[in-house]
């Protein structure tokens, strides 16, 4: 919008300038002289600011944005004893303002001389009267008109009158930082005659376009304006304007212009200080006097002095009330997974006697209305959104605004848009872990993993939580979110945990533990990611434990050890670790009460490597063992060595947990006695592999080894 | 200076106070008639006032004019049977300036001794000039000089220097009317411009760029209602402006009728 008018405008100038030779100059030339001492202070400059009843003669679209009643009276002297009066009054109505003025030109009377013979005196004078109206479009758009009717009687005999008219626009921002605004001035007619005279006259038809920009300093009670101003008049050359005004307090205003013309002749014959413009204005309270001087050409001086009164206490009753209307939250996600999925709008609009509409509309990005609620006679206090459009689906992702409207009591409501955003991409999670397991024995190994995590959402996160969920689903260990997580958009965390659970403080269970991370993002769609570590403390108490428990089940076999690989060796390791030996040293404790039987030593590896490859390192691992028993003073003759491979997994190799049970060496006293050499006759027929059946713990509870051997032959 | 033109200066002094112990008669190498400062004037305004006659002339020689014989008449063609003023006189400092570079001027008031007859309006006269140097023994005979004297019913009350629109106000260029603007310096000697703008301060013509109007004399220029452009500019009230030196000037208000 802004640039096709720009370019229409730009385009009109230039054009004008290319149709300019040849041309001869337009009637009406006091038309063109400015009115009101402030805007001709700024260098003529006014059409972009029209902030004033001066808009009535620069742009009357600024009407539009005038809120109090005006009135202004400005009186010029004009060289060639020539005097000019303007003025008017301004009302603006809900509407827009309208804008009621009259311009008298005239001089001290003329004597006429015709053919050197001196007769009678004459005034020539001038009058424009005229009605403008300026209304806004929008915030930040008004348009206005102005028809004048114009009498110019350069003599008794010999008159004219017709009307002419204005039309501007000007577009002004928000913080009234920036101001564009355009006009044209005396349409309607493009040439007329006097009175009694065939010859046409062309009328000032004239282009007006500037830029202002407003700089508002209230640190330095200030307000600076500063204006650029391009003006065309038909078959003249362009005239470029620049001005500053000053406004101290908002009481004095000091202003500065320079009308420069492109005309070479002009810039030839009139001195450079033609060209300048200055004034001030002191204002209190809204009464006012501006003063403007202007050298005109090298011909004269010209003084303005306005008188302005601007109806401070009053302001316009507008046909708007304002209301206001909020949307909580103003972030969710309809989705249908009971987070946030709609939102619902508080209006908030001041007593009102007789509703007869409310509507709420609510507009995407690109300004079409996606969806309508409205309703008669009464406004809910909480109206639901639930995110679906006026054809029953549901809108897509992206930033919305509600409108409210209302009307009621005759008047319409105001409201600022509520902004909205429909998010439906849950936060992106990324996650790993230092550890995955845990054996925290406090050996300085392995005895803690952290947990690291980033968080990103295209809003903002609401809150995360971590939980350590064991293999029955049960959280033991939870992390939440505080408050210094919430709004940001991204978060990256790391969480350390040292086996312990929530409840006891104390280490969970071995096991397979997933550490879940879960998100709800501000509009509350939910993301997870897991991780899992498995626990496993291979204490003393434990090898106990399985030492009993595995003799009860091994029944056949005898006694037997099972000592876990993870505690033994190091992964994929031959040789053993050095805390292996306290472990083994606990082990050979019980082959020394038991130094009679035989002793059989199996490797074991779980099925992660080749076949070959495990029964090789169960092998290597079992002859370790056996050097090491050996040393501590095991007779080499009770011990045997074999290494199973995978081939005797006693839990399912498809877990992580399972394959680390099954990597073990087993010590397994068997029942098979020793033949000793002093009792060789005696020992050897009863060296039986019979299983034993009824005696679950017989190297344990019977004091007398020898009578173990009895009892094997019996059964 | 340099040494060598200075011995050359001291050996030619003895010639040249030789040179001067003859009498080289003057010279005139250039002269002008001017009527009111104007050559050939034709706006030669009566009311209330007499016309000056002024002549420039550019005079070299050891002696100089020392006096001069003037003649006006309505005859065209000399010598004058029938003058209307006749006169003699020396050139003095009151009546001759010396304008430096050999350029002198000279100016009388019309009828100054009273002898001669009252001027007509409207009416073309002619003059005849003779210059006589210190010796009285040259005589140097000018060319006929001519002047038309025109009505006028402005006058000039002002102290300083005035502005007047005369003949036609308001005129009707595009029927062929002028209008003519009478201006007069009283006490000095001016350098002046007259041009015409618009009632906004446009730039219309220039009438009279940097002239000097000399005191006491009337000057009229003659607008015919056009622009630099030689358009004819539309109906309406227009400026012009006599500006002398950086004074503002005077403005007065010409109105254009086209018919």
């Amino acid at each position: 919008m802004i640039k096709r008018t720009l370019t229409i405008t730009l385009g009109t100038l230039l054009c004008f300038n290319c149709a300019q030779a040849g041309a001869t100059l337009p009637g009406l030339d006091f038309l063109q002289i400015s009115q009101g001492a402030r805007a001709t202070a700024l260098g003529e400059a006014f059409t972009p600011l029209a902030d004033d009843f001066n808009a009535v003669y620069h742009n009357p679209a600024g009407l539009g944005f005038i809120i109090r009643p005006e009135f202004q009276s400005t009186y010029t002297t004009l060289p060639g004893d020539m005097y000019m009066g303007s003025g008017g009054y301004l009302h603006p109505f809900p509407a827009g303002t309208l804008a009621i003025h009259t311009l008298s030109f005239g001089g001290t009377a003329i004597t006429r001389i015709q053919d050197g013979a001196l007769s009678d005196t004459f005034s020539p004078g001038s009058m424009a009267s005229g009605l403008s109206f300026g209304f806004k479009v929008s915030d930040t758009f008004a348009l206005g008109a102005a028809a004048k009717s114009v009498s110019d009687a350069l003599d008794t005999d010999f008159k004219a009158s017709l009307m002419l008219f204005d039309a501007g626009f000007l577009l002004r921002s928000k913080s009234e930082s920036f101001s564009m605004g355009y006009c044209a001035q005396n349409l309607g007619t493009s040439e007329f005659s006097y009175s009694g005279s065939l010859v046409k006259v062309k009328t000032p038809l004239t282009h007006k376009f500037g830029f202002n920009f407003k700089a508002d300093l209230p640190e330095q009670s200030s307000v600076i304006n500063f204006i650029f101003q391009a003006d065309k008049t038909e078959f003249q050359p362009v005239s470029y304007s620049a001005a500053i005004e000053h406004w101290g307090a908002d009481i004095l205003a000091l202003r500065i212009g320079y009308k420069f013309l492109t005309d070479e002749n002009s810039t030839k014959e009139l001195d450079t200080l033609a060209g300048l413009r200055a004034g001030i204005g002191i204002h209190i309270r809204g009464i006012g006097v501006d003063y403007a001087y202007q050298p005109v050409a090298t011909v004269g001086e010209v003084h303005r002095v306005s008188f302005v009164m601007k109806f401070v206490g009053w302001k316009v009753k507008p046909k708007y009330f304002d209301s206001f209307m909020k949307a909580d939250p103003y972030i969710f996600s309809p989705n249908n997974d009971g987070m946030k999925d709609s939102t619902f709008f508080l209006p908030e609009v001041p007593q009102l006697t007789t509703l007869t509409l409310w509507k709420i509309s609510i507009i995407d990005s690109n300004n079409i209305i996606v969806k309508t609620l409205s309703g008669q006679e009464t406004l809910p206090k909480i109206i639901n959104w639930d995110g679906k459009n006026d054809f029953g689906g549901f809108v897509s992702e992206g930033n919305y605004s509600a409108e409210l409207y209302i009307e009621a009591d005759g008047k319409r409501s105001q409201t600022e848009k509520a902004a909205l955003n429909i998010d439906l991409t849950p936060a992106v999670l990324a996650t790993s872990i230092s550890n995955k397991t845990i054996s925290p024995n406090s050996d300085g190994l392995e005895d803690d993993t952290t947990f690291y995590f980033t968080i990103t959402d295209n809003n903002y996160i609401e809150r995360w939580q971590v939980a350590i969920i064991n293999s029955k689903g049960k959280t033991v260990k939870a992390f939440k979110s505080v408050d210094d997580s919430y709004g940001l958009t991204s978060i990256n965390k790391e969480l350390y945990w040292n086996g312990k659970d929530d409840v006891y403080g104390e280490n969970v269970p071995n096991g397979d533990y997933k550490i879940q991370l879960t998100v709800y993002d501000v509009a509350g769609n939910k993301s997870s990611e897991d991780q899992y570590v498995t626990m496993f403390i291979p204490t003393k108490v434990e090898i106990r434990e399985v030492v009993k428990e595995v003799v009860k089940k091994q029944e056949f076999q005898g006694l037997k050890i099972s000592l876990s690989s993870e505690v033994l060796f190091d992964r994929g390791k031959k040789s053993m670790k050095p805390e292996a030996y306290t472990q083994l040293d606990k082990a050979i404790e019980t082959l020394q009460t038991y130094p009679e039987y035989k002793v059989l030593i199996e490797g074991h590896t779980d099925i992660s490597e080749s076949k070959q490859n495990n029964v090789e390192l169960s092998s290597s691992r079992a002859w370790n063992v056996y050097s090491y028993l050996v040393k501590k003073g095991i007779a080499k003759e009770r011990l045997a060595v074999k290494g199973w491979g995978a081939l005797k997994p006693i839990f399912p190799n498809t877990t992580r947990a399972g394959r680390m049970k099954n990597r073990r060496v087993e010590i397994v006293i068997t029942k098979e006695k020793m033949a000793l050499p002093v009792k060789s006759e005696t020992a050897t027929p009863e060296t039986e592999n019979t299983p034993q059946t009824q005696d679950n713990t017989p190297p344990a509870e019977e004091a007398q080894p020898q009578e173990a051997p009895k009892q094997a032959p019996s059964e | 200076m340099k040494p060598t033109k200075h011995y050359l200066k001291t050996a030619l002094l003895p010639v040249l106070l030789f040179l001067s112990a003859n009498a080289y008669p003057v010279s005139i190498s250039t002269y002008q008639y001017f009527v009111d400062g104007i050559l050939d004037n034709t706006e030669v305004v009566l009311k209330d006032r007499v016309p000056i006659l002024s002549w420039e002339y550019t005079a070299t020689g050891t002696t100089y004019v020392s006096s001069f014989t003037l003649k006006v008449s309505l005859e065209s063609a000399l010598p004058f049977a029938s003058p209307i003023w006749s006169v003699g006189l020396t050139t003095n400092s009151i009546n001759t300036q010396n304008l430096g570079d050999n350029q002198f001027r000279t100016s009388i008031n019309y009828n100054s001794d009273g002898l001669g007859a009252a001027l007509l309006n409207d009416s073309t006269y002619y003059w005849d000039l003779m210059l006589y140097d210190s010796t009285e023994s040259t005589v140097t005979i000018f060319a006929i000089g001519k002047f038309v004297t025109t009505t006028s019913n402005i006058l000039f009350t002002g102290s300083a220097y005035e502005l007047q629109i005369d003949y036609n106000n308001p005129f009707n260029p595009t029927a062929g009317q002028i209008t003519k603007f009478r201006y007069k310096s009283k006490n000095l000697n001016e350098r002046v411009k007259v041009r015409i703008f618009t009632l906004s301060g446009k730039f219309v013509k220039t009438l009279a760029e940097d002239q000097l109007a000399l005191k006491e004399r009337e000057y009229t220029v003659v607008w015919d209602g056009k622009n630099y452009n030689e358009e004819i500019v539309p109906s309406g009230i227009y400026l012009v402006n006599l500006a002398a030196g950086d004074s503002k000037g005077i403005t007065k208000r010409v109105i254009v009728k086209n018919k």
